[in-house]
């Protein structure tokens, strides 16, 4: 499925990119994207980031689909 | 007036724009850079945001607030880009025709908003190092 991938803050500085089209097999969960992004830290990104899809948050075990625009979100810090 | 800027937030014309007669109340909170955080000298901050989910979040999270206060005006601005000391960086302005739940409303949508909206700051200190605030 392919799918847009956008990196924000801290992570776009960690990974160098702020956005890629990342190709995933269906039935792909939200959770496991980070294998896809960075392998050798998913598990820590996948404790500490939130991931929202369609602008919108979702849990780790949201299906993604065709077209999703995913978003790796670091803990936000507005106000 | 749900809003992200880039330009100096005013916080007058927000007042003004709360003008229901119905409302006895207006609390305004204004959020401003200030120069210390976690034993850090900060000298300016850089905010950043995904944009059009952080507007979806602000308007989801005024929606939020309507529902559970008595709420006939509010105003929401937060601004990005480089800020120095003492810029505002939000504003939260909420009127009701009694100021319980203009303080109440307040407080929901200024600590709603630090906990969801997709917004960021990084730091900087006098020495120009930068640190992503982690809040």
């Amino acid at each position: 499925m392919k799918t847009t991938v956008l990196a924000f803050a801290s992570l776009r500085e960690a990974l160098g990119w702020e956005a890629r089209e990342l190709d995933i097999p269906s039935r792909t969960v939200a959770g496991d994207i980070w294998q896809y992004i960075c392998p050798t830290h998913a598990t820590h990104y996948r404790q500490y980031m939130r991931v929202a899809v369609n602008r919108r948050y979702v849990t780790n075990d949201t299906e993604l689909k065709e077209g999703d625009e995913i978003a790796l979100i670091p803990p936000v810090a507005g106000g | 007036m749900i809003q992200i800027v880039e330009d100096p937030i005013d916080i007058n014309l927000i007042y003004n724009q709360l003008a229901d007669p119905s409302s006895g109340a207006v609390v305004l909170f204004v959020g401003r850079v200030r120069n210390h955080n976690d034993g850090r000298s900060i000298r300016r901050i850089h905010y950043t945001a995904y944009t059009e989910m952080a507007q979806s979040e602000m308007n989801q999270i005024a929606e939020e607030a309507r529902q559970k206060f008595p709420i006939s005006q509010l105003a929401l601005v937060h601004r990005i880009g480089n800020l120095v000391i003492g810029d505002i960086s939000i504003a939260v302005a909420v009127g009701t025709p009694h100021r319980a739940a203009a303080f109440d409303g307040a407080r929901f949508l200024i600590d709603t908003i630090k906990t969801r909206v997709p917004i960021w700051k990084q730091e900087f200190t006098d020495e120009e190092s930068a640190h992503w605030v982690d809040a």
